[in-house]
């Protein structure tokens, strides 16, 4: 197995990258425009004294707490941004899958709201340790939340799961409606299933499986072994 | 300004909910909405001079709210918010007839000028 990836998935990982911190950033941008007005309030409350009104301290305090809630919801982003962004400081590297799985979950999130789509997690409690590409495998679980999410109907839930099995670990998508088939959807299982060969992985479920939508993505334990 | 009653739309509650005070300490008869389909519903029960809406939201967008509006609506001003990124949205939706756009982070008194003159120009129009 090789850590060259061609030229189409090095395409869809910088417009992936671009997804990413495009919308991070839009998020980071909402955080400084509520803390902009709460600001402003806390102003315009504490100027009550200038007009000889008494200043309504309980209700300034309130204010500045909901300011703090603003300021660690920006740390929050901006810690989750970090961690994707050093996630391609090596081609191979021992890390926590959860960890992935989770950040992963966090930024998609803006993703599912904008399309009113709950997306909730069921993972294991312990760490799942991998040795491999954790910018690719965030890219193919990001990539296949995406698909679910595009294709959620009347349920409008997707989850996100994993198996931990003796040769790495299976990450299951699942939309609680049925994943659609059409040429679009078609091309990114194709990009998706380029993605997971390029670290020895692989999509083993496709649309229409099960009742349900459901891509399962297999990841080898160790980088250069085959999941299968 | 006494007597402007305004609808503030966004997503983000906090932001909703800080705005509104703020233009009702100025005296403005503020009322707020989470979401596109939340706001046409009050429009249709309360009466409002200038409806302001963000123009990307989940699911009824700034767009559809304007073209719902003027279509049900005519005189009713809307003015958009944007964000970063949105400022084409933001002139597509002078074309379906919003009155303006304000541009995010918001000054308060910017806004209430936009407002004032978005009233201003539905006198204008029912006189």
């Amino acid at each position: 197995m090789s850590n060259s990836k061609s030229p189409l998935t090095r395409d869809d990982s910088i417009a992936f990258f671009g997804t990413i911190i495009a919308g991070q950033s839009h998020e980071v941008t909402n955080v400084f425009n509520i803390i902009n007005e709460l600001a402003g309030l806390q102003l315009d409350l504490s100027r009550a004294q200038e007009d000889g009104l008494p200043v309504n301290l309980p209700r300034l305090r309130e204010v500045t707490t909901r300011i703090q809630h603003q300021v660690h919801r920006g740390e929050s982003i901006i810690r989750n941004i970090n961690g994707f962004a050093h996630s391609v400081d090596l081609p191979v590297a021992v890390f926590d899958l959860k960890e992935v799985l989770e950040r992963v979950l966090f930024l998609a999130q803006r993703s599912a709201r904008l399309v009113q789509v709950e997306l909730v997690s069921d993972l294991p409690q312990e760490p799942i340790v991998l040795e491999s590409n954790p910018f690719c495998v965030l890219q193919a679980v990001f990539t296949s939340i995406e698909l679910a999410l595009g294709c959620a109907s009347d349920i409008r839930r997707v989850e996100l799961g994993c198996v931990v099995r003796e040769d790495g670990a299976e990450i299951r998508v699942t939309s609680a409606d049925r994943l659609t088939t059409d040429e679009k959807t078609d091309e990114r299982l194709e990009s998706l299933q380029l993605l997971l060969e390029s670290i020895g992985g692989s999509v083993v479920k496709r649309p229409g499986d099960e009742p349900a939508g459901v891509l399962a993505l297999r990841v080898p334990r160790h980088h250069g072994a085959e999941s299968g | 300004m006494s007597g402007l009653r305004v609808l503030f739309v966004d997503d983000e509650e906090e932001l909703v909910s800080a705005v509104v005070e703020r233009l009702q300490l100025r005296g403005i008869e503020a009322m707020g909405a989470t979401a596109g389909a939340d706001a046409l519903r009050l429009i249709e029960r309360e009466t409002f001079d200038v409806v302001v809406v963000d123009v990307k939201m989940p699911g009824l967008g700034g767009l559809e709210v304007v073209r719902q509006v003027k279509a049900q609506h005519p005189t009713l001003q809307v003015i958009l918010l944007s964000g970063h990124g949105s400022y084409a949205d933001a002139e597509e939706g002078r074309h379906l007839g919003a009155f303006d756009y304000v541009e995010k982070p918001i000054d308060i008194e910017i806004l209430i000028d936009i407002l004032r003159n978005a009233a201003a120009a539905t006198e204008r129009v029912d006189r």
